[in-house]
């Protein structure tokens, strides 16, 4: 099939191509598939090997089930995104049994000697947030993830975290609130504070 | 306080920054992918030897059709249908008659006396 027309075929469709030998089909579904798998394992693992091995780990699994993939069963994407937030979950256990350094007690950002009177650019907030998202417990971390960065809906997150509707809407809004407090206690850190006073 | 924050902003902001895949990974990636892939299947015909007239006959003789017992079987059946063919249908008829229960009727088209006609 032309490329230009593979570019318009769902997911789904392309998955049905690549079992049955569509040479295209694969690197199509890599495009998409593996950007979006690399940056949710990069947020859950906060560690770019481990999540580079995560999102090769899951493309793997999906060209395995491809053949037996079961049609309007799940979209693609939701189906590996819950791969690897198995995966995550499994390796971040790993990490605990090992004695490694919890994410949770992860160094706070470094200000790179800049002063908090100077601000912080753009970079370092988006960086507090990531070590802050760090904090939260799993699952409001992969909730808060998937809902807020990912731009799943709350049923696609329900379907990824086999959860229903109304407990995802509880952990997401209760890991919202915990990186509010969290980064509200580096507000001057951050340059937050300095904004208020020239705002007002 | 969470308003302060723009906590939105910086989700949006965060999902822009995102890692992205290294040639390598991709790679590694496809490779996986191609390794995977299932093959068409490939209906092969079975392989069919070059058969002689001679491999034939040894194949008659040697039992493909019978043997020697069923290459006489054949030959007699050739030899009577030959004979049906070629024999005399009179001979037949007293076997049809006995056969069908019916004796054969013979209609005369034209008398052999034509002194009728001849207004004698």
């Amino acid at each position: 099939m032309p490329r230009d027309t593979l570019d318009q075929v769902s997911d789904e469709s392309l998955l049905v191509l690549y079992a049955n030998g569509d040479p295209d089909a694969a690197r199509l579904l890599t495009a998409r598939l593996a950007p979006r798998a690399l940056g949710y394992a990069a947020r859950l693992l906060s560690d770019r090997a481990e999540a580079e091995d995560v999102t090769q780990e899951a493309m793997l699994r999906l060209w395995k089930i491809a053949p037996d993939w079961r049609r309007g069963e799940a979209q693609v994407s939701t189906w590996l995104y819950r791969v690897v937030t198995n995966l995550c979950t499994d390796l971040r256990r790993a990490r605990v049994r090992r004695g490694a350094v919890a994410l949770e007690d992860a160094p706070e950002v470094a200000s790179g000697g800049r002063s908090a009177e100077a601000g912080l650019i753009e970079a370092d907030r988006v960086t507090a947030l990531e070590e802050a998202l760090g904090q939260l417990p799993d699952r409001q971390r992969q909730a808060v993830i998937l809902r807020h960065i990912e731009g799943l809906s709350n049923p696609e997150i329900g379907a990824v975290m086999e959860l229903g509707v109304e407990a995802v809407e509880s952990l997401t809004a209760r890991g919202k609130r915990a990186l509010g407090a969290i980064l509200a206690g580096r507000k001057a850190e951050l340059g937050y504070e300095g904004e208020e006073e020239e705002e007002a | 306080m969470q308003d302060d924050l723009d906590l939105d902003g910086l989700f949006a902001k965060a999902a822009e920054r995102g890692p992205l895949p290294s040639a390598a990974l991709l790679a590694r990636i496809e490779a996986d992918a191609r390794r995977e892939q299932p093959r068409p299947m490939a209906v092969a015909a079975p392989p069919r030897p070059a058969r002689g007239w001679g491999m034939i006959l040894a194949d008659v003789l040697g039992g493909g059709l019978g043997g020697g017992r069923g290459l006489a079987g054949l030959s007699l059946a050739a030899a009577s249908g030959l004979w049906i063919g070629v024999a005399q249908p009179t001979a037949l008829s007293p076997v049809t008659e006995y056969l069908t229960g019916t004796s054969t009727a013979s209609l005369e088209l034209l008398p052999s006396d034509l002194s009728l006609l001849a207004g004698e």
